[in-house]
């Protein structure tokens, strides 16, 4: 409250001075320059009692909702009047974690320099539990023996499992002269906190135990551009270098079920030693340059060509750590080939578009792309390796490298018929190339495509296009042992899709604008016996604002979407991997409905302005799964695994209503009351109650729960 | 077609296409037979001045002159159009001042709802200025193709929004005038930080044109989401196919009623592509929580997006 106090203080000091500045300066001018600007400060508070801390995580997801007093806004302008000089300096949200603040100077035409800074929480989790001591970031220890599950399920709350993201922008662009354009970009963004990490350790009983994998990431990304711009063509070269740099490089984890590490037991291929503890390897540094150049040239006919090549060199090259921290599993093999990967990969991209009118009425516009991924880091062949920390496997293992190629073309005609209807024909070509390491090697999919745009009059406007697409594939050769010959994943496989998208836009008055969209799609996976065999889905939208005053607003959106899917699979299990009674099909379906509805009323024109709007969005997803034929011919046990079920839906909604009265008094001040209610809701089965202790697991328990939340905010705003 | 090649066929198309069509288009100004192509000058006669326009436009004017494309106009930097602003964009006021004014008449460039000039006129009025950025590639892209006017996003006569002078109050509100769907997506169980305002709709996408599908800043899908989430970049020993190929086999960037943004939720998302032995081909009951609960397969398999640890086949260290 203390801090809240001398907040309070300080933002009335400040609006106070800026009061005083701006009577002082607003005549006079302030160093020569006009100066404009606002603040705007107050207070938020819950009514009713606080949301409890464990129920905050999606209500704080991505904000920062606590009760405080807080800075809403501030800006100051300056304005020189001889040349168009600009200085602005503002921000929002002053003293929360989601604040923002930014910096201006801008000679119009000449020079812009911009800086800001922005912070952004990401939290996970509220009511997270975790046993064990944190002995160095990243190290997670418990005690021995180890805990039982009742301690387990008795640990200690973790207020806030988060990632603060904090960015630093800078941009300097600089025009010396009608041609040139350079610009100067530098991003700086700063990841620090936490997030769930699961780690396995396969025995007792494949367990696993969920820990916090400590986020302390950098992202520098410098961007230099030229650009040379003539009436007739124009030139633009850019280059990108971005950094990637984590603090970490593993996380370590005690293994919850077992203090000791057990004793190595030898096996023709290997052989296995119970893990106390296990170590992971966090994402690496990496570095990434990329270099492009683009043109663009205007020629006759209303002809243009545009065209950009571009190519980026990624680069991994971080020390492995060893292949394990069990110190029973014998070594011999375990010697690494080389220290870290020699990562490497090229990504290279060549782009030509060419859009020409050669007729008042017919627009033709053809582009190709080439994208190329090369992945040229060394391919390393380890003479054997260790499942988590536990099963030393011997034999060579290749850590294969995956490059491919796409192609996409395109060719688009779209003729004006009448006036009000043009219609436009055209396909799409796209090849992909994966070479031999994938399951289809190349894959063809072919797009047609027709679409129709009718304007009758500046009210009415209908588009709809219909896109049907089918994709072939010169042959599927399943690339693992282990995988179902008759698997075709959906990436690689054959399709046939049927796209159709319509919109209209109705403004049977200047005061009343409607929309109506509608969307299709439906692919046809017909090769697959096993994987994705089948995929839906539509929407249906609709978009009202109607201002049947020049002092109310009414304004409302609909929209309705449905996502359906169906696999296959086999339950194959150890000895009895072909068995057609344990073939199950899983279908998937989403229903979503989103609405919105509000009003903007001015009660006393340029006095009083009352605003509200409330939004709703309920999601339900149900997973539901059969067997063609009574899963037969196994154990007992292997028959009931093989067994499909439904699952409980997945269901969430979200109620959101805001409303806020607005006072304007005096020449320049402004009382802004505001009210927030939210009510989230989610019914998830694979989340909902848990607790530490999981079977033989142990995890965090830490899903987002329900909240209602009713906020309050007051601010008081003075502009100049 | 084989490593190298692609680099050569690209070199050689984009040299070619500069070699041919560079001589053409520099010496197309000097060519007589070119008239169509030129610009017609606006011809002084026809002009009148802001002040003729200001006699019945004042209100607009007022709210005009406040933007930053009046104080320009207005500053004698470059431009010399400062005593002409309203006829840059308008067109010659002579004929419709002389008729005494009025909705049409005049033949006057209009602009926004209840336009009568065509779109594409519109919009090549304002690109006489804003030709640079990513409205290089404006030509021939999806919103060019649809003929969506500049003043559909943007305002120009008065100060709309704290930038890009858009035509509703925010991005997303502007962008899903026609994009309901999208627009509809933030309100996901699992969303980016759209709603909150820590992300816009441009924060990926360059709704000017682009080089990429779907009008992406990036190169690339993956390239976009790397401008972010550079741990996932790579290379890594060991590399998840479908990730380091598009990141949207299993997400939905948009917003998702699932944990992640994933487009399914777990484990039928992975259960789709992989259908080799044991647990990843059961279908698993309520009774399964290891792979049901929590963060199912990756209670376990936690680095899908790639591993670097020597043991990571299984992308599970």
């Amino acid at each position: 409250m203390q801090r809240g106090r001398i907040l309070f203080s300080t933002l009335a000091g400040c609006i106070a001075l800026l009061h005083i500045a701006a009577n002082s300066y607003a005549e006079t001018k302030l160093f020569g320059f006009k100066t404009d600007g606002e603040l705007s400060a107050g207070g938020r508070a819950y009514l009713e009692e606080l949301p409890y801390q464990f129920e905050k995580a999606k209500l704080e997801e991505y904000r920062d909702l606590r009760q405080q007093f807080f800075l809403d806004k501030f800006r100051l302008g300056l304005e020189s009047e001889d040349k168009p000089t600009l200085f602005e300096i503002g921000g929002s949200l002053a003293g929360q974690r989601d604040q923002n603040f930014f910096l201006k100077t801008t000679q119009l035409g000449t020079y812009n320099f911009e800086f800001e800074w922005d912070q952004m929480p990401h939290l996970y989790s509220t009511s997270g539990q975790m046993l064990g001591t944190t002995i160095s970031p990243g190290v997670y220890t418990l005690a021995s023996p180890r805990p039982t599950g009742a301690q387990f399920n008795a640990a200690p709350f973790i207020d806030r499992i988060a990632a603060q993201w904090n960015t630093a922008r800078f941009q300097i662009s600089y025009q010396p002269s009608d041609e040139w354009d350079l610009s100067w970009k530098y991003n700086w963004i700063m990841k620090g906190g936490e997030r769930p990490l699961g780690m396995a350790f396969g025995t007792p009983g494949s367990n696993f135990r969920e820990v916090l994998e400590p986020v302390e990431h950098d992202i520098h990304d410098f961007q230099f551009t030229s650009r040379y711009a003539k009436e007739k063509y124009q030139l633009q070269f850019n280059y990108n270098l971005s950094l990637f740099e984590n603090s970490l490089n593993s996380v370590t984890s005690d293994n919850p079920a077992s203090a000791t590490d057990g004793a190595f037991a030898a096996t023709a291929t290997g052989g296995s030693s119970t893990p106390s503890r296990g170590r992971t390897a966090l994402a690496p540094d990496n570095v990434a340059h990329t270099w492009s150049l683009a043109g663009s040239i205007q020629l006759p006919h209303k002809t243009r060509i545009n065209s950009s090549f571009s190519y980026s060199w990624r680069i991994q090259n971080q020390i492995f750590i060893p292949h394990t921290i069990n110190p029973n599993i014998p070594t011999a093999n375990l010697t690494l080939p080389q220290s870290a990967l020699e990562g490497e990969v090229g990504v290279l991209s060549y782009n030509f578009n060419l859009t020409s009118k050669p007729l008042d009425k017919l627009t033709l516009t053809t582009k190709y792309r080439f994208y190329r991924f090369d992945d040229d880091s060394s391919t390393i062949i380890f003479p054997a390796y260790v499942e988590d920390d536990r099963v030393l496997v011997n034999g060579n293992l290749t850590a294969e490298r995956y490059s491919f190629d796409k192609h996409k073309a395109s060719f688009d005609a779209r003729w004006q018929l009448l006036k009000p209807l043009a219609l436009t024909a055209g396909m799409d070509w796209e090849r992909w190339d994966r070479g031999s390491h994938r399951e289809a090697r190349e894959t063809d999919e072919y797009t047609p495509r027709i679409s129709l745009d009718l304007k009758p009059s500046h009210r009415v406007l209908f588009r709809a296009t219909y896109s049907p697409s089918i994709k072939v594939i010169d042959n599927y050769i399943p690339q693992s042992s282990l995988q179902h010959v008759s698997l075709r994943k959906f990436d690689e496989t054959s399709r046939q899709r049927h796209k159709v998208d319509f919109f209209t836009q109705l403004t049977p008055w200047d005061n009343l604008s409607t929309s109506i969209n509608f969307n299709y799609k439906n692919d046809d996976y017909q090769d697959s016996t096993f994987g994705l065999q089948d995929s839906e889905s539509w929407s249906v939208g609709t978009d009202l604002s109607w201002s049947p005053t020049d002092r109310l607003t009414l304004f409302g959106n609909y929209t309705r979407e449905e996502y359906f899917s169906k696999q296959a699979s086999r339950s194959r299990a150890t000895g009895i991997l072909e068995n057609t009674a344990y073939d199950w099909v899983a279908k998937t379906k989403d229903i979503i409905d989103t609405a919105r509805v509000g009003f903007d009323i001015a009660l006393i024109r340029n006095k009083l302005n009352l605003s509200a709007n409330w939004d709703i969005s309920r999601q339900s997803t149900k997973m539901d799964a059969f067997n063609p034929q009574t899963p037969t011919g196994g154990t007992a046990a292997q028959n009931t695994t093989a067994t499909a079920n439904d699952f409980p839906a997945i269901k969430s909604t979200l109620n959101r209503f805001e409303s806020y009265l607005k006072y304007r008094f005096g020449k320049a001040w402004t009382a802004k009351f505001a009210y927030l209610l939210e009510d989230f809701d989610r019914d998830d089965f694979r989340t909902d109650g848990l607790v530490p202790t999981t079977g033989s697991d142990i995890v965090l328990g830490s899903a987002p729960l329900d909240y209602t939340a009713h906020i309050v905010v007051a601010t008081l705003g003075y502009q100049f | 077609m084989r490593r190298g090649e692609g680099k050569v066929l690209g070199f050689i198309v984009f040299a070619v296409s500069i070699i041919l069509f560079a001589p053409t288009t520099f010496a197309a100004p000097k060519s007589k037979t070119r008239k169509t192509e030129k610009k017609e000058p606006l011809a002084a006669s026809a002009m009148v001045g802001d002040s003729v326009c200001q006699n019945c436009h004042e209100d607009q004017l007022a709210k005009f002159n406040k933007t930053l494309m009046a104080k320009y106009l207005y500053s004698k930097t470059k431009s010399g159009k400062e005593t002409f602003a309203c006829e840059t964009c308008h067109g010659p006021g002579r004929a419709h001042s002389e008729a005494g004014g009025g909705r049409g008449v005049g033949n006057l460039i209009t602009f926004g709802k209840g336009a009568t000039t065509p779109a594409e006129k519109q919009n090549a009025v304002c690109l006489q200025c804003h030709s640079g950025n990513d409205r290089f590639f404006w030509n021939g892209s999806p919103h060019d193709s649809k003929e969506v006017a500049c003043t559909s996003c943007h305002k120009v006569m008065e100060n709309a929004t704290e930038r890009f002078q858009l035509s509703k109050s925010s991005e997303i509100e502007t962008c899903g005038q026609c994009h309901q769907q999208k627009r509809a997506q933030r309100m996901r169980y699992s969303h980016m930080p759209l709603r909150e305002n820590k992300m816009k709709c441009t924060s990926c996408h360059s709704p000017h044109g682009s080089v990429s599908d779907k009008l992406l800043k990036g190169n690339s899908i993956n390239e976009m989401c790397y401008s972010c989430h550079a741990e996932k970049r790579g290379p890594f020993l060991w590399e998840h196919a479908p990730v380091a190929e598009s990141c949207t086999n299993c997400h939905d960037p948009h917003g998702s009623n699932n944990e992640r943004m994933l487009t399914l939720p777990k484990p039928r998302l992975c259960q789709q592509c992989h259908v080799e032995s044991g647990h990843p081909t059961t279908p698993q009951r309520l009774t399964a929580t290891r792979y049901l609960s929590d963060q199912a397969c990756n209670n376990c398999h936690y680095d899908v997006h790639g591993s670097n640890h020597p043991s990571g086949k299984a992308f599970t260290r």
